[in-house]
């Protein structure tokens, strides 16, 4: 019924990153994050959650080679590379599903092997298969402006996934979507993850998401951000959808919300708590 | 069928409108011919082969001109639309270019170039480039900065990113540009031959209405002139709407 | 209201038709008519006796209030033959042409007793007879006006076809910049023009003129049909009025140059030069028997008629007779 990850398999297949002292500045003005520092684990599921605006989105495109750090030091897998855009083993799938209006379904998905310049049919044939596996086999032809809001970020993911990098980072990519296609979503992403282990890192809102989802949970302070805790998710897998049942996961859960208020002292709740 | 039904309507309103000006007015034919007498003109130059020679070299005009025009436009608008740097060096020439009048540039341009298909290709175009170049670089400017960081995000190049992003977000309003440089096309072979041809349609107008007097040959050659303009907006539209997803 | 904008007026709010009311003519107060004349070229020293007849009151000592609108030459002959302005000046040839495609108007008074386009090239470089004219490259305006009627007078004159030579065109009348630039052996242009403008750019030049080889009739005074019809003597009263004013600028140009400069204020600029040419226009006006006071010389119309027709120009359905209206 459970599994456990088998760790030295996804040492293997995922990749690890090390960020340490991380700052980034915007116009030498506004300062998202100040001196985070966070070791991810090659092959583990990592979410970040925190209050609004607290740098989870720069902290990713860090990570995606989008923006370069202030200060700090940022690197990616046993060579310690610096992260740079075009790294083929760093996808980032958006907040937005960002799909170009002119290209069919097949054609958005397969978008990151027609920059590399893979072969056609090869090309086409990965597209086929990433839209397979998330379910999107029928809308290969179709635009994206004649897909739902689900399908489009499906769509997202299967392009963040064809080039089966070994690091995923997901800017609350479902954050848009109604609370019942989030949560199959939830179970897909699981899954997947189970499928093929690789290292994850998820921006979320939804405390419960990232119970239920991530090995580790950082929550993060207010901007400028930083490290607040680190909680740990020891829940076996693969994890229920409705999660409070389980007596540990409501420990888990009381601590991640116990330090969400404490660094936000305004008292304000912005992140979901379903 | 209803889309050529309606453009037939509107014709026969247009010429039934013509007529009835010239009945009114009591025009002389030297002044404003009827419709029918510009039709049987133009029966008479299609007849003896004069309309067809003159029209022959205008459309060489047109086309080459077009597409020498559209093509600089382009490429100039993306480096325009691409580099803030470019667009504040180089615009207060294209705008000064746009403002000279090319009825008094054109014979010089025609000296210049050799006087020849050469001079008068480079004049079409000139009239060509000004529109097509503002809309590429509008269009361009307009890129969805989403989709570019989506793309940044995949390692695609610069290159990349104009040739896969940037440009295709671009057509709708680039094609709005090469409708009016189509158009703009066509006044452009005619000024150039004005400039110094010895055929074509603008040379044939000069023909009839300085050297013989014949103003149905003027209006005959001025109706074919209309009509290139009509089918190569059509021509570019069907382009479009081929190209461009709506 | 002008009936043609009443009749666009009617239609443009959809009304019923309504017949056109009289033409519209010269019309005055206590003797003085008004008329309009129009002139197919910019304004330059060569319409010396027309602004002279104006200032100095010869217009007003015939009854005539001249108002003087510059047009696009071929809407001269349109123009008046239409009567929306009563006088206009037009080539000769161009009459013959106009009146052949049927616009009613006649030549009623000479201007240039020569004919005024000659092929001019570089010093040594322009053929003394039209067999000369073999394989050269020609610049001209066009495939119309006198000049071209000239061209192949000359050539037909020395047994020549257009397929002996090389025609450039310089619909902008800038044929003279393609002979400064080499482009062109020989170009038409006026002989009171061209020329002068060749040597002020140090170019020394040549002419091979048309009177002797292929006489044709020069630009003279046109009216239409229905002026003609309805007051011929206000034709008379203004040919002889621009006589009087053509005479007196040849016996004094410098009274024209400075006629000229009150209506045109750029001649200013280039007095000498203006003079120049007012000169060397006075001479094409004279002729070879000194000045014909707008006589019409039928003769020469008749033989340039033929020249006409032989060219294929005009096909002779509108007799000569028709094409001229002389005063005296």
């Amino acid at each position: 019924m459970t599994t456990t990850i088998d760790r030295s398999n996804a040492a293997r297949l995922g990749l690890a990153v090390r960020i340490e002292g991380l700052s980034v500045t915007f116009s030498g003005r506004t300062q998202a994050l100040r001196d985070f520092t966070l070791d991810v684990e090659p092959g583990s599921f990592i979410a970040i959650i925190g209050p609004n605006g607290c740098g989870k989105s720069t902290l990713l495109r860090v990570l995606a080679g989008l923006l370069p750090p202030t200060a700090g030091h940022v690197s990616l897998g046993d060579a310690g590379i610096e992260p740079h855009a075009g790294d083929g083993r760093v996808s980032l799938a958006f907040q937005q599903p960002r799909l170009v209006p002119w290209l069919s379904t097949l054609d958005n998905v397969a978008l990151p092997l027609t920059l590399r310049g893979t072969a056609n049919g090869e090309r086409r044939r990965r597209a086929e298969e990433a839209l397979e596996r998330i379910g999107l086999s029928d809308a290969a032809q179709r635009r994206p402006r004649e897909l739902s809001g689900g399908m489009q970020q499906r769509a997202a993911l299967a392009r963040a996934l064809i080039t089966d990098p070994p690091l995923l980072l997901l800017d609350e990519p479902f954050s848009a979507l109604d609370a019942l296609t989030r949560e199959a979503f939830d179970v897909e992403l699981q899954r997947l993850w189970l499928d093929q282990p690789r290292t994850v890192i998820l921006v979320t809102h939804s405390v419960s998401e990232a119970i239920g989802l991530a090995d580790r949970i950082v929550v993060m302070t207010a901007r400028p951000g930083r490290v607040a805790r680190l909680v740990e998710v020891d829940l076996a897998r693969p994890r229920p959808t409705e999660l409070s049942a389980l007596p540990r996961a409501a420990d888990i859960e009381a601590t991640v919300r116990e330090t969400l208020a404490s660094v936000h002292p305004a008292g304000l709740t912005p992140w979901v708590t379903a | 069928m209803k889309r050529i039904g309606a453009a037939l309507l509107s014709l026969a309103v247009f010429l039934a409108f013509w007529k009835l000006v010239t009945v009114v007015g009591g025009y002389p034919n030297y002044i404003l011919p009827a419709p029918e007498v510009v039709a049987e003109r133009g029966v008479r130059a299609i007849a003896s082969g004069t309309l067809a020679l003159h029209t022959g070299v205008t459309l060489v005009e047109i086309v080459l001109g077009f597409a020498v025009g559209a093509v600089a436009a382009v490429a100039t608008g993306v480096a325009l639309g691409k580099s803030v740097l470019i667009e504040r060096v180089l615009s207060p020439y294209i705008v000064a270019a746009q403002a000279v009048p090319i009825l008094a540039l054109a014979p010089l341009l025609n000296i210049w170039f050799g006087g020849g298909l050469l001079a008068r290709v480079l004049i079409c175009a000139l009239i060509v480039f000004f529109p097509i170049a503002i809309a590429t670089m509008v269009g361009i400017r307009s890129t969805d900065p989403l989709l570019a960081e989506m793309l940044r995000s995949l390692g695609a190049t610069p290159r990349q990113l104009t040739t896969r992003l940037e440009i295709p977000s671009a057509l709708p309003v680039i094609f709005g540009g090469l409708r009016v440089g189509v158009t703009l096309a066509v006044i452009g072979a005619v000024v150039a031959e004005w400039a110094g041809a010895s055929t074509g349609l603008g040379v044939l107008i000069n023909i009839a209405n300085q050297g013989l007097f014949d103003t149905p040959l003027m209006f005959v050659a001025l109706a074919t002139l209309a009509g290139i303009g009509v089918i190569f907006y059509g021509l570019v539209v069907l382009v479009e709407r081929r190209l461009v997803a709506h | 209201m002008h009936p043609r904008r009443f009749a666009i007026l009617l239609l443009a709010v959809v009304l019923a038709a309504c017949s056109p009311g009289a033409s519209p003519g010269a019309s005055g107060s206590g003797g003085i008519s008004k008329v309009t004349l129009l002139l197919g070229f910019r304004p330059d020293v060569q319409f010396a006796p027309f602004y002279l007849a104006q200032q100095k009151g010869y217009y007003a000592d015939a009854g005539l209030d001249v108002t003087i609108e510059f047009k696009q030459s071929p809407d001269v002959i349109r123009l008046v033959a239409d009567g929306q302005a009563q006088f206009g000046v037009a080539d000769a040839t161009d009459v013959m042409i106009s009146r052949t495609s049927g616009i009613p108007v006649k030549y009623v008074s000479t201007l240039y007793d020569r004919f005024p386009v000659a092929i001019i090239g570089r010093a040594g470089e322009v053929p003394t007879s039209p067999q000369g004219l073999k394989g050269k490259t020609i610049g001209t305006p066009g495939k119309f006006g006198s000049s071209w009627a000239a061209l192949l007078a000359l050539l037909r004159a020395g047994g020549l076809t257009l397929d002996d030579v090389t025609i450039r065109e310089y619909p902008q009348f800038n044929q003279a910049d393609g002979l400064a630039h080499g482009d062109v052996d020989l170009i038409t242009g006026f002989r009171n023009n061209e020329p002068l403008r060749l040597r002020d750019r140090g170019i020394a030049v040549d002419e091979l003129t048309v009177d002797r080889i292929a006489p044709l009739p020069g630009p003279g005074i046109i009216a239409g049909d229905s002026t003609l019809a309805s007051s011929p003597d206000l034709v008379r009263r203004f040919t002889e009025a621009t006589a009087r004013a053509q005479a007196a600028v040849i016996a004094d140009p410098d009274a024209g140059v400075a006629a000229a400069e009150v209506a045109v204020p750029t001649i200013r600029e280039d007095r000498g030069a203006a003079l120049a040419v007012l000169r060397a226009t006075a001479e094409l006006w004279k002729g070879e028997s000194g000045f014909g006071q707008g006589r019409i010389d039928l003769d020469r119309w008749r033989a340039a008629y033929r020249t006409m027709r032989d060219l294929g120009f005009i096909d002779g359905s509108a007799p000569v007779e028709e094409m001229v209206a002389p005063q005296d």
